[in-house]
């Protein structure tokens, strides 16, 4: 079992000090290769019914939380949150 | 009479006949807080402005109706109060004050229930000791080298040292049946939709489940009774009808049957809770109950399962802390160091170790291997009790197969911490209803939980059978009296 850190990193928008990142990558693969011993187990012929639903509602217009009330101001501005640019010019 | 050891209900009487105010409650809960909470930190925020506040209006009424009225009532950092700071144990909504409240605070208050402060967990529900919490651990009111067990270890000490009569926890995969064990009350993990999670911050949304914590059996089946039911605002939450859990409570029961598993289940058991495993079914059986061996084949595999699918889960809920809408927000002057910035300063090593394994589970490659045959498997152990509880009326198993262990002991072993979870994950990856009971007290004084599972909606039965339980075991609570009243 390969597992590749730094794509893992990248796809969770975390990054790491080099230590820590050797450290956690010796943890990760401990605990991949621990959860592995599913593996073990054969499912094939198993007849598997999944009995989830997702449960709809009436579409009506309710009452909700105001805008004004949920919004920090620190990093709000108009109807908008506030970011660094994300285009170039 | 002393305040607190007043069961809820002796509480709520006392105050409509006028024995007692509120605040005469408040003023008894907070000299305890502040002799005991500096050493066992069961709390991280207390408003008390706001909590007199409450007091005094809820004097002011002149019905003074309500289930919980006057009742201080201690709740887990992870359910949203509002205008309340709550953290999660996370250093990433370390000043977060929500703008609303969960719907099951809602409920408390519409009975007349105080909300008392804001307990301690570990990050984000994610742990088995509220070591991982980002601010402090809780220590165990047993045996202060101790752990209290997680993640609701808070709301687990904050009513074992009458700090509060009854709380409320969040249970994943244990927090509230391990925490209760290792700290010698009573915690109710409700089944799955049971209970509304409206305002609950997600951990693991297919597991997740809020439900009570208290000294006895009754006070959990009028907490449940009170934040039970349907809630539009959860569409996951059930419409099964809500029956008065507190009014059944002493209904005959007549025979049961319940499922015991055989000793190679219960390998690696601590001895003493072995012991108290046979000893409980000895006491089931003088309350008329049959013992059946029961076979569970997947159950083995339970905590594998749990392991992939509660940190997928987890990987996909904690994308929503990005530093843009609320939270911590760190930058370096473009967006993809607003995300990175702020996740890595805002989560801690343990959140982290998640994440990763859940983004792992999910990513291209590995998603059929781990999350696709995870999600089978627990299919499998579902069948499994289902064609159980045809059998039996319940199972009994250890809470944990340890005792509350030394601060420390499991820091740099993640696996070895997971395990502790292994008797308490089943019933979750089931969606069932399971209670802890404290029925044993170790040869050093550790308090011994065990583990009764129901059917699905089958809590009445549940809490019935354990307060018949219950009423062999009092002698538990006199040295924790002895010690905080």
């Amino acid at each position: 079992m390969k597992f590749d850190i730094d794509k893992i990193l990248k796809l969770s928008m975390i990054e790491l000090e080099k230590e820590e990142k050797e450290y956690l990558k010796k943890e990760m693969e401990k605990i991949i290769e621990w959860v592995s011993k599913l593996e073990e187990l054969d499912i094939e012929g198993e007849d598997v019914v999944f009995l989830t639903h997702t449960p709809l509602r009436e579409d009506e217009t309710k009452q909700t939380l105001q805008r004004k009330d949920i919004i920090s101001p620190y990093n709000y501005e108009g109807i908008f949150f506030i970011v660094p640019k994300v285009v170039e010019k | 009479m002393r305040i607190g050891e007043l069961s809820l209900k002796q509480l709520r009487e006392l105050i409509k006949k006028g024995d007692i105010r509120c605040i005469d409650v408040i003023d008894d809960y907070k000299g305890r807080i502040e002799k005991f909470d500096k050493e066992l930190r069961a709390f991280i925020t207390i408003d008390w402005d706001k909590v007199y506040q409450r007091a005094k209006d809820l004097d002011k009424e002149k019905s003074r109706e309500g289930l919980l009225f006057g009742c201080p009532i201690a709740i887990k950092d992870n359910i949203l109060t509002k205008n309340i700071r709550t953290t999660a144990g996370s250093r990433i909504l370390e000043n977060y004050i929500p703008p609303y409240s969960a719907t099951v605070i809602e409920k408390i208050e519409k009975e007349g229930g105080i909300v008392i402060g804001k307990t301690n967990l570990d990050e984000f529900a994610m742990g088995s000791s509220t070591e991982n919490s980002a601010f402090f651990p809780t220590l165990n009111p047993w045996d202060n080298k101790r752990v209290s067990g997680g993640s609701s270890g808070g709301s687990a000490v904050a009513v074992a040292s009458f700090m509060s009569p009854a709380s409320l926890g969040s249970d994943t995969g244990g927090s509230i049946r391990q925490p209760a064990s290792f700290c010698g009350i009573v915690g109710l993990k409700p089944t799955y939709g049971r209970v509304s999670r409206y305002g609950l911050i997600a951990f693991a949304s297919s597991l997740d489940q809020i439900g009570p914590m208290a000294r006895n059996v009754e006070d959990i089946s009028i907490m449940l009774s009170v934040i039970s039911g349907y809630d539009c605002k959860d569409s996951t939450s059930s419409k099964t009808p809500v029956p008065s859990y507190h009014e059944e409570l002493n209904e005959e029961i007549g025979p049961f049957k319940f499922g015991i598993v055989k000793d190679d289940e219960l390998e690696g058991v601590d001895e003493e809770i072995y012991r108290a495993y046979k000893e409980t079914i000895d006491l089931m059986e003088k309350l008329g109950g049959k013992k059946i061996y029961i076979e569970l084949p997947h159950l083995k595999y339970s905590i594998y399962v749990y392991y992939i699918l509660a940190t997928s889960e987890a990987s996909s809920n904690l994308a929503r802390y990005d530093g843009v809408r609320y939270g911590l927000r760190l930058e370096r002057g473009d967006i993809l160091s607003l995300y990175q910035d702020s996740r890595s300063k805002g989560f801690g090593r343990e959140v982290k170790r998640r994440i990763l394994l859940g983004t792992f589970s999910l990513s291209a490659g590995y998603y059929r291997a781990f999350y696709g045959k995870a999600s089978l498997v627990r299919q499998l152990l579902k069948n499994d009790f289902e064609k159980t509880f045809k059998e039996v009326n319940f199972i009994l198993l250890p809470t944990s197969p340890e005792l509350p262990f030394l601060l420390g002991e499991k820091c740099e072993d993640p696996v070895k911490m997971y395990l502790s979870d292994i008797f308490t994950i089943p019933p979750n990856l089931a969606m069932l209803p399971a209670i802890s009971i404290p029925v044993a007290l170790s040869k050093n004084n550790l308090p011994i939980g065990m583990q009764i599972i129901g059917n699905l909606f089958d809590e009445r039965n549940l809490l019935n059978i354990t307060n018949l339980m219950e009423k062999n075991l009092s002698f538990l609570y006199n040295e924790l009296k002895r010690r905080y009243l």
